[in-house]
């Protein structure tokens, strides 16, 4: 049993370095598009065989497409688009975590978010979300900072591929902490690092698989759909600062939105759902603005609304 | 009432600002939470985070001996205790 996890695992690794090695050598070679040419016939192959994924990505488009920049119905074809939208990401990625990207193709669409989170004295908690490409920019950014961060995932799996990824590249790895839940082992190792200055990250827009209980509800693009307490309940009993990070994919390269969430979140004992709503609710407000002006770099490929 | 149980008892008003309860009314078995004190999950989190903070003591591993630990200001008391011995 051992022996098999173990082979398993090193044929993972294995497959990792082999990987990258190769997207980083059809990067250099074909170019970003020149790769999704390649690639579309497994583009397509998951568009027309993923039908779940496929129906979440029509119905997401038929409401955001008329709000959006684009302003018009969607069609058949936007949803294939989507996908594309969605393998260029994960390309960008691997180009990202590979050494490929050259940092300079990420620019700072404002900086005072940034510099104020850089000016505090403790750390902060940073909210990201799957709409762009939050794991490019942490390829991208300047040593100092990346090493500042910690990543909250919520798989095994996820610090797993951290690792292989540390392997690999240890130019780009960032310390990850797994969570299924956040208990007061989790919260005083977390609260540690912001006392230290680190900057902990935490995604806004996925529901945690087992703590059901930890769900609130707040409108996002004209319907109510479900958002994590989690980030809330950790701004409130860390004591930190709040921002949103957002990197979206522009004409040339990445662009970088970093924007004070809140000075302070404070859960009050009598209103804490309440209170909690109330900041889900903004949070949706700001994941709005940003996605109708990106109506293709949603990469959540799950019905939202449900 | 040891002093220990007393100087839980000042950090759990203070950490959770309870202001409508003194520390002197807290019962030293009394349940923390749901019932008795009516505390809930994020009292847990503030107030393991205090106690981390007061007592320097490390908190580390998950597992469900927290919960037990939690229980009351006794069982809170014990616990620092306990964890202040084998640090020492």
């Amino acid at each position: 049993m051992t022996s098999d996890a173990t082979h398993w695992a090193g044929l993972r690794e294995r497959g990792l370095g082999w990987g990258l090695n190769f997207s980083a050598y059809a990067y250099r070679l074909l170019g970003r598009t020149g790769c999704l040419i390649v690639l579309s016939p497994i583009i397509l192959y998951f568009f027309l065989s993923g039908s779940e994924q496929r129906r979440a990505s029509q119905s997401y488009l038929a409401r955001v497409l008329p709000m959006s920049v684009v302003h018009r119905r969607a069609s058949f074809l936007d949803s294939y688009r989507h996908f594309i939208a969605f393998a260029g990401s994960a390309l960008d990625s691997f180009a990202a975590w590979s050494g490929r990207l050259s940092p300079e193709i990420l620019t700072i669409a404002d900086d005072t978010g940034l510099k104020d989170a850089r000016g505090q004295a403790r750390g902060a908690l940073f909210i990201v979300s799957h709409l762009g490409n939050a794991d490019v920019s942490r390829a991208l950014l300047d040593d100092a900072t990346r090493k500042r961060l910690t990543i909250l995932v919520h798989t095994k799996h996820a610090v797993r591929f951290n690792e292989m990824l540390e392997q690999y590249n240890p130019e780009v790895a960032v310390n990850t902490v797994q969570v299924t839940d956040i208990g007061p082992e989790t919260t005083i190792n977390l609260q540690e690092r912001i006392d230290c200055g680190e900057w902990v990250v935490i995604a806004g827009d996925r529901t945690p698989l087992e703590n059901t209980e930890r769900v609130i509800s707040a409108p996002f693009l004209g319907e109510t759909a479900s958002f994590a307490q989690g980030p809330y309940i950790l701004a409130s009993v860390l004591k930190c600062p709040v921002y949103l990070l957002f990197c979206f994919r522009a004409k040339h390269g990445y662009e970088l939105h970093v924007e004070k969430f809140s000075d302070r979140i404070t859960l009050p004992r009598q209103s804490r759902d309440q209170a909690s709503q109330t900041y889900a609710a903004r949070y949706a407000n700001r994941l709005e603005h940003h996605v109708i002006k990106h109506p293709f770099q949603w990469y959540n490929f799950f019905d939202f609304w449900a | 009432m040891t002093d220990l149980e007393t100087e839980i008892k000042i950090l759990i008003v203070d950490s959770l600002m309870l202001e409508d309860i003194k520390p002197e009314e807290i019962a030293s078995e009394e349940p923390l939470f749901v019932e008795g004190l009516g505390l809930d999950s994020i009292d847990a989190l503030e107030l393991g985070v205090a106690i981390r903070k007061k007592f320097g003591i490390k908190i580390e591993s998950v597992n469900d001996d927290i919960k037990t630990h939690f229980r009351s200001v006794q069982s809170l008391a014990k616990f620092i205790e306990s964890k202040k011995k084998a640090e020492a």
